[in-house]
């Protein structure tokens, strides 16, 4: 990078040339005053604050914008500067309220800060008072246009960071307040951006603050929502969370969150919360004491085992849970119970993506965000940035903000991005194997060399299979023009350091492992890198733990005799030889009458599994059922006994996000009711039934992680900060091809049934968590199925009409929603709803389900 | 021109209590006597100062108003312009309604002068000029306004509107800083959403705009102008590039009437993009199969690809203009004809096609190897290339044709091309872009030679007989007109030569039609500022009004020329709005002094435009220039000054 020498204030200064005033100034420890300015924004210069003089020049000029120049010289103190600076503040207060008394912002507001450090105690100055209209019908962002400064940070925060650029200046001159850019009430991701970057109380959340902002007490967490991980701060006042804040420069989220992190913490602290243990009384679930339903845990598991052996007591455990909690529970298992069948809903549904993740993949999945920060194609496919992993989005967003990476979204529905791709290919659900092997195939054919002088493994065969490989066929099977398929694979080939982003949609395909090992083809080809969205806080956490029916901590094969004896030693214990008696899952188990007793920490499977009526049925034949949860779930309600556990607010522990980074969970509250923390629990169970579990914190349970887990080997608790510790998995990683050939995926329903069914995560709802939260169901209140405006005008439907989806399998009744997004012919229903459960519509796990669609009757 | 007073420019003209008839005078200025017909202009204040025509206006009310206009226009971006204008307005309402105080004029004073150190963008910048000036040349008459504690009388009307030195010098009328602003914050399709208000050609005109906004470019009085006419192309080719639904034109065919235009050329498709967006039924008639007129057969693929320019038409195509290619006009396609169809106006752009001789022996001969410009560049777009592989060149003539004729050879892999100029470098009207590029590209130059005779063996070119030139007086043009020195012929071997020094215009679309005029120039004649010719329901722009002109020119005739039609079609009277008129004032006074000393720091290059390397250009048709990253548009566009100003005139008549 070239460099200048520059002066400023006399100090002779070397800074590069890409920077501004402001910037070398700042690095060089010369304070210029700012109020616009943000470091993770192009620079606004509307407060006029930062303005300094320059040798040569007659004007004054704003230093977030001057770029710096060989041999300039610059004062930051002029007399000329500083009165200039005390007149922008001065104007400000010309019709700034000065309610600070009642104002929100109060102790954290940047022009309370100014006016103070400019010892400005009276302005002479006076304009016509004009009208201006609050707004507070923008749910949970409020506007008030007397306290706003027009400082458009939160116009450009909203538009470079989050790409939604909703708002804009309204009116000219004195007039000027900020509105929607439809001048519409919001309807936006509700990020909350805006509120964070004001300087002052302008914007503020629809969650009225109840505390002064220096009674507040920030405790730095892990958001619990999704895979990405953010960093946030609790903030507390006397035992009550009362927001949600983040840092910039912390964490891979650089200050921003999604609407769940920002606005989504109210589960927390509801009405829902189970506050005491819950024993089965009859047809009733009633309060007991801790000591008494645990004492009934461990009596009945005891008993079972004695009499049916530990395996016939099956355990799931969470991808919400902490790995303290998950670690404990598989060892609880393991150790007390003599039993190995344990497991967690991802690895239920889809092993290959959890215990079998390092194993079944040639190249590695879990990698860091850092590979998008430097991407220069980024290409994402079956993933919905801007909904399913907001802040994944805005990284990606820098990216093509910093870095022009091109973006490519590919999906079987039509995602986009904000802003638009570079390009954008909408294909037949189950033919992404088709159509990754066409990008291939157009790469390979047009590098004469290159690919096949590799000595990759497979590749004479990969190669010998591409020949028969044909694009025209492909385009018309995929629905992808040929054009496209090879602009895309140009832009792909010619890609420095591309990044392949694989989503929800990949993971949970019925041929998502092929759709993987084909990627990892074009990975191979195009030198690039591949990131595996995770759904869930801990959804790596939990099979890192060993919460796996066949492995324990750290993939360590339950067959494995050396694994067996290591865990023994370091466990002090006899392990049970068996691995799980059966290939199938535990609800399969269930159905069969194999599983006696079943214990459920943090997850609920009647709403999780692919099929609901399968998971209840399962459930209603298990004698003992135990669940371990905050909210009294419908997998609770079968429950023998009920167990309260403390959020992630109210304990400590770590997360492992969809990077491998491990991050520390520090205890804001205390727990609400007499929840507490799942490792807690499963201590005292385990103690009470004679186990020897003895651990006094959290830390105490990670430091015996590290030593079961390599990959966490060296983590010193104490020392997990700000950006958290990456673990490295260690796993052998190698160039293989394999040759991936198009398997139909098999489709169910009768031939009135013309919709295929997809199902994913919805906009503002994630897990169990956001439908108890008062605010995210107020942005997304219900179910609708998704379609197609032309399939919604044959069938004669409006926008919100209400209409039946039935399948082979069952029916639900809910609203639709009219959009583009869903490509003629296919249906997206979310999975959120309890009230209207898509899995009451599925039943196969490696098929998809076709629907029909009627107008419900009113 | 004689002025009671004027500050304008720094310069200070004080004709007070002195005998109109012994006025000094202010030639710099030149500000149009009329407003309307019949409505003088009695003063005007704006970003440089106060010029007076007439002893009958009360500066405290037209500071006042003045800053009211400021207030109402200024953008609410920076805290100076936004509030500090509002605490100026209520001084000078307060001072004007008689309720001043002797200390209010100390703070306007003091608050105007530093609100121009410290705003965003001009209009914060130089709207307080005129009220320090008004302050310190006409302070009695506030004095006197705070004394007299009554309002000060508010008889005058006053008419006011923004402009920008960049806008101001663009035909079209583009509100460029705000299309460049759009750029620095990364919201391109804003901007090309801008650009279209004034031209829907940003493709075209972002590769090979004259662009004489940036001959007007403050930043140009600082260190270089800004690199306006490329970062239009920015816009227009992100809009290209990336995956997105191209704007609807909610307004398609909502009207009956029918309007014909002639030629797809620049003025053509602009005046068919308007109409279109208005909702009139369009067709575009052209002879060419392609569309871009001049610019399509004109201008070479490597400097505005085919592909780029269908894709510009077929955008105006889908706003619901129909584009009728291969198809002549002037025979079976007639207006009167068209007329009977029920087209009810007609816009003719059918620009300037024909070669004009250079009156050298022989160019009649129909000698092999002897072709010209107009004819080869277009063979090269619709059949093939002239063969000149190996051969040597002479291009005749120094304007863009020229250029355009000379760098295409070097592509088709000529041995060696000249170009022939009878003045000298100097004096080339071509772009200097253009010139530096071919000489980059090996093109060599003979200035100060004309040509004098072909010669030809056996009916082949063999060189070209020139003779010597030297400069003499100015002609009308003001460029020294060369002059013949005699006996100095020398001849130039050759294989081919290309004549181009100028087109005419072919008119046989007037076949049958009554009542236009034409000039000596045999372009058509129209009211300049409507582009309406002597028979109403024709209209004209582009090179076939102009005579040969730039692509900016012809844009901004059919811009007008749609509205006038629209004010035709809809029974209004054909005519200018005020906004258009103080456009017209602005114009002529000037929006942009080059001799301005602006106050900012120098050294903030011009982001360079990426080119193509040279193996590649040479045997390729290949766009030369790449255009900007997302990363350079917006460095580029930082550069902007936002030179927003305003300027307001005062009326002898207030109706």
């Amino acid at each position: 990078m070239e460099k200048v020498t520059l002066t400023i204030d006399g100090k002779k200064i070397v800074a590069d040339s890409k920077k501004t005033v402001l910037e070398a100034a700042a690095e060089n420890g010369i304070y210029i005053p700012t109020m616009c300015y943000l470091k993770k924004l192009n620079p606004i210069g509307s407060c006029r604050v930062c303005l300094v003089d320059v040798e040569g020049a007659d004007d004054p000029m704003t230093s977030c914008q001057l770029p710096v120049m060989e041999g300039m010289v610059v004062s930051t103190k002029s007399d000329r500067v500083i009165e200039l600076r005390q007149l922008m503040v001065k104007l400000i207060l010309v019709n700034h309220p000065v309610d600070c008394t009642v104002c929100e912002r109060s102790g954290e507001c940047r022009l309370q800060d100014i006016t103070y450090e400019f010892g400005i105690s009276r302005q002479d100055l006076k304009a016509e008072p004009v009208e201006r209209q609050k707004r507070y019908d923008w749910k949970l962002i409020r506007y008030n246009p007397y306290l706003c400064v027009l400082c458009e940070r939160c116009i450009m925060v909203c538009h470079e960071v989050q790409g939604v650029s909703a708002y804009k200046i309204k009116n000219n001159g004195f007039r000027s307040v900020i509105d929607t850019v439809d001048e519409k009430p919001l309807d936006c991701d509700f990020c909350g951006q805006c509120i964070a970057v004001c300087p002052v109380g302008a914007m503020s959340s629809g969650i009225v603050l109840q505390a002064r902002s220096w009674e507040l007490k920030k405790v730095k967490s892990v958001c619990s929502y999704c895979g990405v991980g953010c960093s946030i701060n609790l903030d507390v006042k006397k035992g009550k969370i009362y927001r949600v804040t983040s840092d910039d420069n912390i964490g891979i989220n650089n200050g921003n969150l999604c609407a769940m992190g920002r606005f989504g913490y109210q589960f927390i602290d509801t009405e829902d919360r189970i506050k005491t243990p819950l024993i089965r009384k009859g047809e009733r679930l009633v309060p007991a004491s801790w000591d008494e339903a645990l004492k009934l845990v461990g009596d009945k598991f005891k008993e079972i085992k004695n009499s049916h052996g530990g395996e016939t007591i099956a355990g799931i455990g969470s991808e919400r849970a902490a790995n303290e909690d998950n670690y404990l529970f598989q060892k609880f298992f393991r150790t007390v119970l003599g039993s190995h069948n344990i497991d967690n809903s991802l690895n239920m549904e889809n092993s290959s993506f959890g215990s079998g993740l390092f194993e079944k993949f040639d190249l590695p999945l879990i990698n860091s965000t850092e590979y998008i920060n430097k991407a220069d194609v980024i290409f994402t496919v079956g993933a919905d940035a801007c909904e399913e992993n907001p802040v994944l989005g805005n990284i990606i967003r820098m990216a093509m903000r910093d870095k022009e990476s091109r973006l490519i979204v590919a999906g079987s529905r039509d995602v986009g991005f904000r802003p638009p791709p570079n390009f954008r290919m909408v294909y037949k659900y189950g033919s992404e194997i088709l159509l990754i092997n066409g990008i291939i195939k157009a790469i390979v054919g047009s590098q004469e060399s290159g690919v096949g002088s590799q000595k990759s493994e497979g590749i004479k065969e990969f190669l010998d299979f591409l020949k028969n490989v044909n694009l025209k066929d492909i385009s018309s099977r995929t629905g992808v023009s040929e054009d496209l398929i090879r602009t895309i694979a140009s832009n792909l080939s010619k890609a420095k350091s591309p990044v392949i982003l694989c989503g929800r949609e990949i993971y949970t395909h019925p041929r998502g492992v092929e759709i993987i090992y084909a990627l990892q083809n074009l990975s191979n080809i195009i030198n690039g890198n591949i990131i595996l969205y995770r759904e869930h806080c801990n959804s790596q956490g939990v099979n890192d733990m060993g919460v796996l029916p066949d492995m324990y901590p750290g993939y360590k094969k339950v067959s494995d005799t050396e694994a067996k004896e290591n865990f023994e030693k370091m466990w002090g214990v006899t392990l049970p030889v068996k691995s799980k008696v059966t290939t199938t899952n535990i609800i399969d188990d269930a159905i069969d009458g194999r599983v006696r007793a079943l214990y459920v920490m943090g997850e609920d499977i009647v709403h999780r599994s692919h099929n609901g009526g399968h998971a209840r049925e399962a459930l209603e034949k298990i004698d003992f059922i135990v669940v371990q949860d905050m909210f009294l779930s419908e997998t609770a309600l079968f429950a023998d006994v009920v167990l309260p556990s403390a959020s992630f607010s109210e304990r400590e522990g770590t997360f492992t996000n969809m990077e491998g980074r491990v991050q520390k969970l520090n205890k804001a509250i205390e727990p609400i009711g007499e929840s507490r923390a799942d490792w807690e629990i499963i201590k005292e169970l385990a103690n009470k039934m004679g186990g020897s579990f003895k651990y006094s914190f959290a830390e105490d349970i990670f430091k015996e992680i590290t030593a079961a887990v390599p990959a966490y080997g060296g983590i010193i608790y104490s020392s997990i900060k700000n950006n958290g510790k990456v673990v490295n998995y260690q796993a052998q990683f190698r160039k293989k091809f394999r040759v991936v050939q198009q398997r139909d995926v098999e489709s169910i329903g009768d031939s009135d049934m013309p919709f295929i069914l997809l199902s994913g995560n919805t906009f503002f709802h994630l897990g169990a968590l956001s439908r108890k939260s008062v605010a995210m169901n107020m942005l997304t209140p219900e179910c609708m199925v998704e379609i197609n405006p032309s399939d919604a005008e044959n069938l004669k439907i409006n926008d919100k009409d209400a209409v039946t989806v039935k399948s082979k399998n069952g029916s639900i009744t809910i609203k639709t929603k009219v959009t583009n997004k869903s490509p003629q012919g296919v249906v997206f229903i979310p999975v959120n709803f309890e009230n209207a459960p898509v899995n009451a519509l599925t039943n196969k796990k490696d098929a998809v389900m076709r629907v029909k669609i009627t107008k419900a009757e009113q | 021109m004689k002025v009671l007073f004027s500050s304008w420019n720094d310069e200070i003209i004080d004709n007070r209590g002195v005998d109109p008839a012994n006025w000094k005078d202010a030639p710099i200025l030149k500000l149009p006597a009329e407003f309307d017909k019949g409505n003088n202009i009695t003063a005007f204040m704006g970003w440089s100062g106060i010029i007076l025509l007439k002893d009958i206006i009360n500066i405290v009310d037209m500071c006042t108003r003045f800053i009211e206009k400021v207030q109402y226009e200024s953008c609410g971006k920076c805290y100076s312009g936004r509030i500090g204008t509002a605490v100026m307005q209520k001084l000078l309402r307060k001072i004007a309604s008689g309720e001043g105080e002797e200390k209010d004029l100390t703070q306007l004073s003091a608050l105007a002068d530093n609100i121009s150190n410290t705003s965003k963008c001009s209009i914060g910048q130089t709207s307080p000029i005129p009220i320090l000036h008004a302050l310190k040349y006409f302070r009695d008459d506030f004095v006197t306004a705070v004394k007299n504690k009554k309002p000060v009388s508010n008889s005058n009307r006053y008419e006011s509107k923004w402009t920008a030195p960049c806008y101001a010098a663009c035909p079209t009328g583009m509100d460029i800083p705000s299309y460049i602003e759009f750029i620095k914050e990364w919201r391109p399709l804003e901007s090309l959403k801008r650009i279209r208000e004034a031209s829907p050609m940003a493709a075209s005109l972002g590769r090979a705009c004259f662009h004489p906004c940036e001959n007007n470019c403050r930043r140009e009085n600082v260190e270089r102008a800004i690199s306006i006419c490329k970062l239009k192309r920015f816009a227009w080719d992100y809009e290209d590039l990336h995956s997105i639904s191209k704007p609807v034109n909610e307004n398609k065919h909502i009207k009956e009437d029918k309007v014909a235009v002639f030629g797809a050329g620049p003025a053509g498709l602009s005046a068919a993009y308007y109409l279109a967006m208005m909702g009139y039924r369009v067709t575009v008639f052209e002879s060419l199969p392609v569309p871009g007129g001049m610019v399509g057969v004109g201008i070479p693929q490597y400097r505005v690809p085919k592909e780029v320019l269908q894709r510009e038409a077929d955008f105006i195509r889908d706003m619901g203009a129909e584009i009728k290619y291969n198809t002549p006009v002037g025979k079976d396609i007639t207006i009167p004809k068209l007329k009977e169809q029920g087209y009810k106006a007609f816009f003719i752009s059918t620009g300037a096609h024909l070669s004009k001789k250079m009156g050298a022996e022989g160019e009649d001969a129909g000698y092999d190897g002897f072709v010209r410009g107009i004819d080869y560049l277009r063979d090269c777009v619709i059949t093939k290339c002239y063969e000149v592989r190996g051969k040597r060149i002479i291009v005749v003539g120094g304007g863009n044709v020229a250029m355009d004729c000379c760098r295409t050879p070097v592509r088709n892999g000529a041995k060696e091309v000249t170009v022939v100029y009878r003045r000298t470098k100097k004096e080339l009207p071509a772009d200097p872009h253009e010139v530096h590029e071919s000489e980059v590209e090996g093109v060599k130059y003979i200035f100060l030679a004309a040509p004098k005779r072909i010669v030809a063996e056996n009916g082949k070119v063999k060189g070209l007989e020139c003779l010597k030139m030297e400069l003499g007086e100015p002609d009308a043009s003001g460029r020294r007109k060369p002059v013949e020195v005699k006996g100095s012929e020398f001849i130039v071997p050759a294989d081919i030569i290309i004549q181009a020094i100028g087109q005419d215009c072919d008119l046989s679309i007037l076949n049958g039609v009554e009542g236009v005029k034409l000039t000596k120039w045999q372009t058509i004649v129209a009211d300049p500022d409507t582009m309406q010719t002597d028979v109403p329901y024709i209209f004209t722009g582009g090179d076939v009004f102009n005579g040969p002109l730039t692509i900016v020119d012809a844009a901004g005739n059919a811009r007008r020329a749609a509205e006038s039609i629209d004010q035709y079609l809809s029974n209004s009277p054909v005519s200018l709005s005020i906004d258009q008129k103080l456009d017209k004032v602005i114009k002529k006074l000037g929006a942009y002094n080059k001799d301005e000393k602006v106050g900012k720091k120098a050294g903030w290059e011009r982001v360079p435009m990426p080119t193509i390397e040279m193996d590649r250009r040479l045997g390729s048709f290949d766009e030369v220039e790449t255009g900007y990253t997302l990363q350079q548009a917006i460095e580029e566009a930082s550069r902007c000054m936002r030179c927003y100003q305003i300027g307001m005139v005062a009326l002898e008549k207030t109706v």
